[in-house]
């Protein structure tokens, strides 16, 4: 059977995380389920949340101090790539993502139609606020510009990778830039790459501490510099 | 002129904070020579300002205190430049730190008592090495 990494990167999650990890699918067709939770030195105690959570097939990888978000998710998916998983996916920790929406993303990776898959929130944006709609279409553009690539969620937390594209992505990017640079991968490593329709669930905890359109700007100015200085 | 006086004043604070590292580092050090550099640069525009004036006129400018502005100025955004993209080395190396050893010291979340009971689980600890 292949095998299945979600990873889940929490930054002082404790509030929610044990309902989130409790709601993962319990079986998934075809695949077997690791999960794998980075906790990116969290220090409202989402590790210990984690620890006692009761699902064995969860792995707790922590971070001794902060990284960020493109942090933390290179930290998952390296694991992934060592212990070569045939496929990963990243989901929030927040409860943003519906967990129906696993098999969703995961189907094209199955059936080889594709080597990275984004779910994307606009493809059917009911219940997304309307500022986050025009940042979110910003950054679509932006992203665009400078990497080739059109997507209609650049910013999605939830994607789906299959063992060539976990090995080939590199992931420079600490911060909440890395979702661009996702996209700037999959076309850098010439990856086949599908977006499917998902749902994001806007509750009144992950509106709150999700990004705001300020940090939409921190994220231009940080991938503006990320191509001065690489490329 | 206030600049004279604003120059004088920067240049001798600046010079005493210098000697005071020197006599306590007893080193002298590139940085130290740098420092010097500047403010001889300064004390040549404020108060010889004539000296400056061929070099602004070969850079196409109007006067010797454009030429130090323009010089400060591109000294000023090189050294920015430099200086964040060795901060981006730097916290890539300290992902990369960071990572390795998540990684390393991975976790398995023990299963519920109730389940483990059951004969054929076993009490989990971190595997994949
Ligand atoms: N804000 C933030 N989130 C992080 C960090 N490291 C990991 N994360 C996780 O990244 C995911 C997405 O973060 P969130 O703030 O909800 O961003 P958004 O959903 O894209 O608006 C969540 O699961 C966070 O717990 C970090 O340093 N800052
Ligand atoms: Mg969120």
């Amino acid at each position: 059977m292949s095998q299945l990494v979600i990873v889940i990167p929490a930054y002082n999650e404790a509030r929610v995380i044990g309902d989130t990890l409790a709601r993962l699918p319990r079986t998934i067709e075809g695949v077997s389920i690791r999960v794998v939770v980075v906790d990116d030195g969290s220090s409202d105690g989402t590790a210990d949340v984690v620890r006692a959570c009761g699902d064995d097939r969860i792995l707790l990888l922590r971070h001794a101090i902060n990284r960020g978000l493109g942090g933390a998710l290179g930290t998952g998916l390296a694991y992934a790539r060592k212990i070569g998983a045939d496929f990963a996916i990243t989901y929030d920790a927040d409860g943003q993502h519906a967990p129906g929406d696993i098999v969703v993303v995961l189907g094209p990776l199955q059936s080889g139609q594709a080597d990275a898959v984004i779910g994307s929130r606009l493809l059917s944006p009911e219940g997304m606020p309307g500022h986050r709609i025009v940042g979110n279409w910003g950054l679509n553009l932006f992203t665009y510009l400078l990497f080739g690539l059109w997507t209609t969620d650049s910013q999605s937390g939830l994607r789906g990778f299959n063992r060539k594209a976990i090995d080939s992505i590199e992931l420079r990017m600490d911060r909440m830039e890395v979702s661009s640079e996702f996209i700037k991968e999959i076309r850098r490593t010439r990856l086949r790459f599908l977006e499917v329709p998902i749902r994001a669930i806007y509750s009144e905890y992950s509106l709150a501490k999700g990004q705001k359109n300020r940090n939409g700007i921190n994220i231009v100015l940080r991938l503006l510099l990320y191509r001065l200085l690489e490329d | 002129m206030g600049i004279r006086i604003f120059a004088t004043i920067l240049a001798v604070v600046s010079l005493a904070w210098v000697v005071q590292r020197f006599r306590r580092t007893r080193r002298f050090t590139i940085e130290l020579m740098a420092w010097l550099v500047v403010f001889s640069g300064i004390g040549l525009v404020v108060f010889v300002p004539k000296a400056t004036d061929r070099f602004a006129f070969w850079l196409g400018v109007s006067s010797g205190f454009n030429a130090l502005t323009f010089i400060a100025v591109t000294t000023l955004l090189l050294l920015v430049f430099r200086i964040l993209s060795r901060l981006q080395k730097v916290e890539r190396d300290l992902t990369r730190l960071i990572r390795a050893y998540a990684v390393d010291t991975a976790v398995q979340v023990p299963a519920r008592p109730s389940e483990s009971a059951k004969p054929s689980a076993s009490p989990a600890q971190s595997g994949d090495k």
